[in-house]
């Protein structure tokens, strides 16, 4: 048994210290929860609230005011104040409704009379691995955990069926149910190697992301006012990969609070720094960008201090924490470690970066709606890519191979060349050819549309244009404008539909300086443009021409008033009513710079020159040039522009992530108040909370130094509240209760030897969180069965001390990830763009900017496993709702698990289960099959019974209603044959009771 | 024939029970067996619903004597101008299209208008006031239905807000705090003192359609926040099933429906007389109620056997989804026992055009509100019913165009019902309507006005989370005294 005199004290946590007799007491134990609670709220560590300048939190001052004046209770104000009949004097004063038990008035005195001795808290005191000098064969978990057992008299129950055991072992590791057969592999290979295989599956890494997407606030969409969609899917991949790899926790931390920052920064670090861009923003109109920078970096705050450290630094927002010792400063120097994250505040207009992003662009980074991005394509789009890349290479190949006919060609063109450029007779110039880079969008009455879906005169694509009235596109080249020459034609091409002609088209021009009063137009004067005048500002050129062919509609320069040396900035189509296809439009024209324009660059000089001088290489550069021209090589041609084209538009449809980049830090103040409008405070500089153990600095101030604290051996939070939460999930509640909180308004630890013994362990081992976690589970402990007694509910009803293992319900996700993996379903990828399962019709009907609607996958996404819902913030899977799946809009560290007649409807009725139920019974022999691989075992005689006479009595119901069977089996993406529908529906229904029951949603 | 067969017979029986006991499972589960809730730190233990009679942390205990039982809340989301509703300014008439004295804006949070602050025009009211009913108060013409019930109602002219857009002004109204993640009013009272329905949710959100309602609104304006996740508000469909998932899969008769939830509720007794599980009982309890839920869900939204009258009085066509159509819905969980009921209407961001677009989404709020005040009371459910109507904020008495920006500084609600005088008007704002200058009232004192007619004071209705003891008015709120009857 173990000596530790610590250990004594363990005896209390959940029972009076009435019931524990006179043994000594703790400050942290016994006092500091009374005070926490009842005193520093007024006499703690916030000065901004303290009354009467006292505080109790600190030991020299409550003794200088003779608060406390230790062993002498009756000289000690804070004793007065405590059983004083006046209402005027009594504390906590009545109005806070915080009055003092007798209980704890009886404590107070008691340890004031014993000398008030404090304590630090005990979350902020070092980690030491106790000794633990236990029974042979215990594992210091178990011994930690008896001895505690064996002081209440009570002892660990026996362990759990093997089946149990296994069940609990595939939900804790992999978050999948056991397959047939695994039973008897459980039994060969024996727990500690099966583990080793559980550990060793990539859905270990799927199970482990849960809690840490909580913690991160990881979601799809923005979250605030249209909750727009944001691709984030590559972090969460991350996550899963890191725990898969068995990343240690350090690294994990380090890269993901600076993982840009480190030398030679991979991909994948820089996408485990995303997280700082996992939180909401908005891009509302009409915010203001410091209120949302304020917003953000608070935000940052409770994330990074509650995930990792289990602390409320959040609470000193505003003011200095009431209960812990921190700061307000200590909120904003934790805060300024966040503030060199490019951003901005309102993704809006009016937002901006807090400097120039042009160096940042040329750098290469992209930018895009939210700022800097990342391009991390998924692995299916990697393998798209590397195949179009291939692609365009050997097409480049085939293009340019050796074609010894070539020649000869390319001496003809360039003679063609030269005949040009001695005649002088005029040649069309195009200004604007349509080459749809807007294709099939429609927008405002036009389209561009290809050959095969109407008219096009030159090129891939025309511009359609359709209306019942005015209807006008404005056309833009390249940016440069249009120089016109003596004796010019402007021209453009149109076909009007002999079905439905316009009544009128317009040709617009505009001046660089004298705008649009330059009009050509043919039919009727409709278009409000000019109509009635008369004159280059509205030059009538004829009627209507003819339709059903393309026209080719021309006009003199000077008939629109345009004069040699006017440059023509923009052209605009403009027609009233009907359909029209407008192509390529342009000058008619004898201009040399055009002429030469014309001409590709590589065979200007040469021509200069008669064929004999040309050199070997001018002659390369001909041959270079005709392949881009030459008739003969135009089916190459088409195909690297096609190829050429995937690809671009791959790479345009990559995945990306928002990306944390590291620039200017901004200025961070103090907000008195937390108010972003107050500029009053003073200026901070980076630093962590002034009483925890300080790193020595390397990096000034930046978010690795941050990292870096976060994981140094000294911190000690960070691994106290990993191995905590770790716990919880493993046993359902932590070994300090509050998972988010481990500060003076958290729970003193039911074993506080224990917590320190895996804290202490899980640094040593480097932190390594896979020899954690098999740590746990090969303990005697985590083995017991979870079944309770009513003598063990009435001694220890939320099992905190241990006497058997807990039956928890499975986490939204896994109650989906069971009925999809049980009846055959599961799509077992992982990773990719997040995934939409069947959801409600309308459901987000009140979202906007843009609006939308939920598009459910019909191909095989349909069937991933629930952590790659789409996860909408503000109005998340109905579902995943239902079982307590947290909306991620802030970080959460424990769920709750309800029951409630939502998750019942769930179950019966989304067609998620539905279908699920129908896969099950189609992939099973009977309903004893269907019984074992939904629970792992046989059904007992009885249930059997019970299933059967639902069977029994549905095939009935379903004979005599033709259409219930298949309506039933309509349900689902996936048809399944059978011969006997009614057979097959019956057994969906007992398929559905499985999948409903208790034990089925539930990890014993 | 084994005894479990037999005694599984007998039980067939028990979805033709009546049901009153379920609240009570739902709160012996809350609480454990310590009687605590707080006893598992950090979680709830054990089992609860959305619905269920009783339920509230409170049990019976009321703080202070009891005026309401239910709470109807009317919001007007977008921000409805207080100018053009219930806050009539001649003085703001007579400077139409002068510069706003800048003594008024100097200084202050604009949204929108931010940036054209050195040119703010005043934009007098687009409709014309009158003094109705015996009491006299002041209401727009373009609410003529609402005029007729203005000696029912207490309008507050002096309402303030901390938020000036949109979705954290929301989040404020609904939960007293701007940081996501915090239970919405509707969910406290439902934690506090529990429902009164047997087979709905305690928690009932409507929204409606039609009329331009462009702002978004997120779920989150009605989440249980860090309460147990069954006081979350459920919100009702306008399309497709009101409840997800209440509508049985094709092919599933009620009859068949109700033998399978009888079998799987057979099924966990059979588990239960395997291992010691004291928690099956519950989850009985919340099967049966989903299926109940299936009836009584459809059965409320079918207002076929409402007369011609009723619907002519709200003006609406039963399953548009209008506003006018929600409001006799509210009526109708109002008559089930449904604690909190809350109704979205999101047209009335005017930042331009407010003239036309003000009168019309007033035309299509103005009869259906007047109706169910009107309509409640004939019931005589109005004594024992708050109304709270209203948006998030009020709009600038400065032009935006043609409409107005976003306000925190002033706007205006009324409360109707029990507790509650009629024909009063409370609190003032300037002479330009800019500033609520006598008897401000914030929104935490809104909500401690609101718990303390449902019997609760606002200080004593906490919960503990990350170890601070959290309150719906977090460390504020006042009484609105002088509208309390």
């Amino acid at each position: 048994m173990i000596r530790s005199t610590f250990l004594l004290l363990l005896l209390c946590a959940i029972f009076p210290a009435s019931l524990r007799g006179e043994e000594t007491l703790s400050f942290n134990r016994d006092i500091r929860p009374i005070l926490s609670d009842k005193c520093f709220a007024c006499h703690g560590p916030d000065k901004n609230t303290r009354e009467a300048d006292l505080r109790l939190d600190v030991r020299e001052e409550a003794v200088a005011m003779e608060a406390i004046v230790p062993g002498d209770l009756k000289a000690s104000e804070v004793y007065w104040r405590m059983v004083t009949d006046d209402d005027s004097e009594i504390m906590p004063p009545p109005e806070t409704h915080k009055a003092l038990t007798e209980e704890e008035k009886r404590i107070l005195s008691r340890w004031i009379e014993e000398g008030a001795k404090y304590e630090a808290h005990w979350a902020y005191l070092p980690i030491r691995r106790p000794e633990v000098k236990g029974e042979s064969g215990l594992h210091p978990i178990d011994v930690l955990v008896l001895d505690r057992l064996e002081a209440e008299g009570l002892n660990f129950s026996a362990k759990a069926e093997e089946a149990t055991l296994l069940r609990r072992l595939h939900f804790d590791i992999t978050g999948l149910p056991p397959q047939p057969g695994d039973l008897d592999k459980f039994r060969q290979v024996g727990i500690s190697r099966y583990v080793d295989t559980l550990l060793d599956s990539s859905h270990f890494g799927e199970r482990m992301a849960i809690e840490w997407l909580d913690a991160v606030r990881y979601a799809d969409t923005v979250g605030y006012h249209g909750d727009q969609n944001v691709e984030v899917s590559a972090y969460r991949d991350w996550v899963i990969k890191a725990y898969n790899e068995n990343k240690s926790f350090d690294q994990f931390t380090i890269e993901q609070i600076a993982g840009d920052l480190l030398p030679d920064a991979t991909l994948d670090q820089k996408v485990a720094a995303s997280y700082h861009r996992l939180g909401q923003t908005s891009q509302e109109g009409g915010i203001q960008d410091a209120e949302y920078l304020a917003k953000y970096q608070a935000e940052r705050v409770r994330t990074t201090s509650t995930a990792w450290m289990g602390s409320t630094l959040a609470c000193a927002e505003c003011h200095d924490h009431k209960f812990d010792p921190y700061t307000a400063r200590d909120f904003y120097e934790f805060a300024a470690y966040f503030a060199d994250i490019l951003e901005k505040g309102a993704w809006t207009g009016d937002g901006s970066y807090q400097e120039d992003i042009k160096p940042y662009q040329q750098a290469g980074i992209a930018f895009g709606k939210r700022g800097p991005q990342l391009a991390v394509p998924t692995i299916e789009e990697k393998e798209r890519i590397a195949k179009l890349e291939t692609e365009v290479v050997a097409a480049k190949e085939e293009l340019q191979a050796p074609r010894s006919e070539l020649s000869g060609a390319a001496m003809q063109w360039a003679e063609g060349w030269r005949g040009k450029t001695i005649s002088d007779g005029p040649f069309d110039y195009v200004y604007l050819a349509e080459k749809g880079e807007r294709n099939g969008v429609d927008t405002n009455g036009w389209k561009f549309v290809t050959a095969k879906e109407g008219k096009v005169h030159e090129g891939s694509v025309a511009r359609l244009q359709k209306s019942d009235g005015l209807l006008q596109h404005i056309g833009k080249s390249s940016g440069k404008p249009l120089l016109i020459s003596e004796g010019d034609q402007l021209f453009s091409y149109v076909w009007l539909d002999p079905k439905n002609p316009p009544k009128q088209v317009m040709l617009q021009f505009h001046h660089s300086k004298g705008g649009w009063s330059h009009r050509a137009w043919w039919g009727e004067d409709v278009i409000p443009y000019g109509q009635g005048s008369d004159g280059p500002s509205h030059h009538r050129v004829a009627d209507l021409p003819e339709t059903g062919k393309w026209i080719r509609l021309e006009v003199p320069v000077e008939a629109v008033g345009l004069v040699p040396g006017d440059e023509v900035t923009q052209l605009a189509f403009t027609q009233h009513g009907g359909t029209v296809y407008w192509d390529t439009a342009g000058i008619h024209t004898s201009s040399q710079k055009y002429r030469e324009e014309l001409m590709p660059a590589g065979i200007r000089d040469l021509i200069t020159k008669p064929a004999d001088q040309w050199s070997e290489k001018e002659k390369a550069t001909l041959l270079a040039e005709y392949r881009k021209v030459a008739p003969e090589l135009e089916p190459q041609r088409t195909r690297l522009r096609n190829l050429e084209g995937q690809l671009a538009e791959a790479k345009k449809a990559e995945r990306t992530i928002p990306a944390t980049v590291s620039a200017k830090a901004r200025e961070i103040r103090i907000l008195p108040r937390g108010n972003w409008t107050d500029r009053s405070g003073e200026v901070v500089q980076s630093g962590t909370p002034h009483f925890l153990p300080q790193l020595k600095k390397e990096k000034a101030g930046s978010r690795l130094e941050l990292a870096q604290w976060l994981v140094s051996p000294e911190n000690p939070l960070t691994a106290r509240t990993y191995v905590n939460r770790l716990w919880a999930r493993f046993f359902g509640t932590g070994i300090s209760g509050v998972v988010d909180d481990l500060g003076s308004q958290g729970e003193w630890p039911t074993h506080p030897e224990l917590l320190d013994w895996l804290a202490a362990d899980f640094i040593e081992s480097g932190w390594d969180i896979k020899k954690l976690v098999k740590t746990i589970v090969l303990t005697k402990t985590y083995a017991q069965s979870s079944e309770s007694s009513p003598e063990l509910d009435e001694k220890d009803p939320y099992n905190r001390l241990l006497a058997r293992q807990s039956g928890l319900r499975l986490p939204a996700e896994l109650v989906r990830d069971n009925a999809l993996a049980v009846s055959g379903l599961l799509n077992p990828k992982i990773g990719g763009r997040s995934a939409r399962p069947y959801q409600p019709a309308g459901y987000y009907q009140h979202l906007n900017f843009p609006r939308r609607t939920y598009q459910a996958d019909q191909d095989e996404n349909q069937y991933r496993r629930g952590l790659y819902t789409h996860w909408q913030r503000t109005f998340l899977h109905p579902a995943m709702k239902a079982f307590d799946a947290p909306s991620r809009e802030e970080c959460t560290m424990e769920r709750d698990a309800s029951s409630t007649p939502l998750q019942a409807l769930v179950l019966l009725n989304d067609p998620s289960f539905v279908e699920s139920a129908k896969a099950l019974a189609a992939n099973s022999e009977d309903v004893t099959d269907l019984f074992r691989k939904a629970l792992t075992r046989l059904p007992t005689p009885d249930e059997l019974v019970v299933l059967e006479e639902l069977a029994e009595s549905e095939r009935k119901r379903l004979r005599d209603d033709s259409e219930a069977a298949n309506g039933l089996l309509s349900v689902g993406l996936k048809k399944i044959e059978t011969e006997d529908e009614i057979e097959l529906a019956a057994r969906t229904a007992v398929a559905r009771v499985v999948l409903n029951l208790k034990e089925t949603i539930t990890r014993y | 024939m084994s005894p479990e067969f037999l005694d599984r017979l007998k039980r067939r029986t028990f979805l033709e029970n009546s049901m009153t006991g379920i609240g009570a499972v739902a709160l012996a589960s809350i609480l454990g067996k310590s009687g605590s809730l707080h006893a598992a730190p950090g979680k709830t233990p054990g089992i609860g619903g959305p619905a269920g009679k009783g339920g509230g942390v409170l049990g019976e205990t009321r703080h202070v004597p009891v005026k309401v039982k239910r709470v109807i809340h009317l919001c007007m989301a977008g921000g409805q101008s207080h100018l053009e509703s219930f806050d009539y300014k001649p003085k703001l008439a007579e400077l139409d299209g002068q510069p706003m004295p800048s003594s008024f804006t100097e200084g202050q949070q604009l949204a929108q208008l931010q940036k054209s602050a050195n040119k703010l025009k005043c934009m007098g009211p687009q409709f014309g006031f009158s003094k109705c009913g015996k009491s006299g108060q002041e209401i727009s013409d373009v609410f003529p239905h609402i005029q007729k019930v203005a000696d029912e109602i207490a309008i507050i002219r002096s309402m303030q807000t901390e938020q000036i857009n949109h979705d954290p002004a929301h989040t404020f109204m609904n939960t007293g705090s701007i940081i996501p993640g915090r239970p919405s009013m509707g969910a406290w009272v439902n934690y506090g003192i529990g429902s009164d329905s047997e087979d709905l949710p305690g928690f009932v959100v409507l929204t409606s359609v039609g009329g331009g309602q462009g702002q978004p609104i997120s779920s989150r304006q009605w989440s249980n926040g860090f309460l147990p996740s069954q006081y979350q508000g459920v919100q009702f469909q306008s399309k497709g099933d009101a409840v997800h998932y209440v509508k049985n899969p094709p092919g599933i008769s009620r009859d068949a429906q109700k033998e399978l939830v009888e079998t799987v509720s057979q099924m966990d007794r059979l588990l239960g007389k395997r291992r010691y599980e004291p928690e099956i009982e519950g989850r009985i309890a919340q099967y049966e109620m989903a299926f109940k839920m299936q009836a009584s869900v459809p059965g409320l939204m079918d207002v076929a056997a409402e007369t011609p009258e009723t619907l002519e009085r709200y003006g609406c066509t039963p399953g548009d989804g209008s506003y006018a159509a929600n409001c006799l819905l509210a009526r109708r969980l109002a008559e089930r026992g449904v604690r909190f009921i809350q109704l979205y209407h999101r047209g009335w961001d005017h930042h331009g055009g407010i003239k036309n677009a003000f009168q019309k989404t007033a035309n299509l709020v103005d009869q259906g509100t007047a109706a169910l005040i009107m309509d409640l009371k004939e019931r005589g459910m109005l004594e024992d019913t708050l109304i709270i109507f209203g948006g998030e904020f009020g709009r600038t008495p400065m032009a935006q165009g043609s409409g107005r920006d976003h306000h925190i500084n002033a706007f205006s609600m009324f409360l109707c019902g029990g507790g509650v005088q009629g024909g009063v008007t409370h609190g003032a704002t300037d002479e330009l309507g800019y500033t609520a200058v006598e008897d401000p009232v914030h929104v935490h004192d809104l909500h401690a006005t609101m718990l303390h007619l449902l019997g609760i004071d606002h200080l004593r209705l906490t919960y503990r989370f990350q170890g601070r003891d959290f309150r719906l008015t977090d460390v504020f709120g006042h009484l609105i005294k002088p509208v309390l009857s």
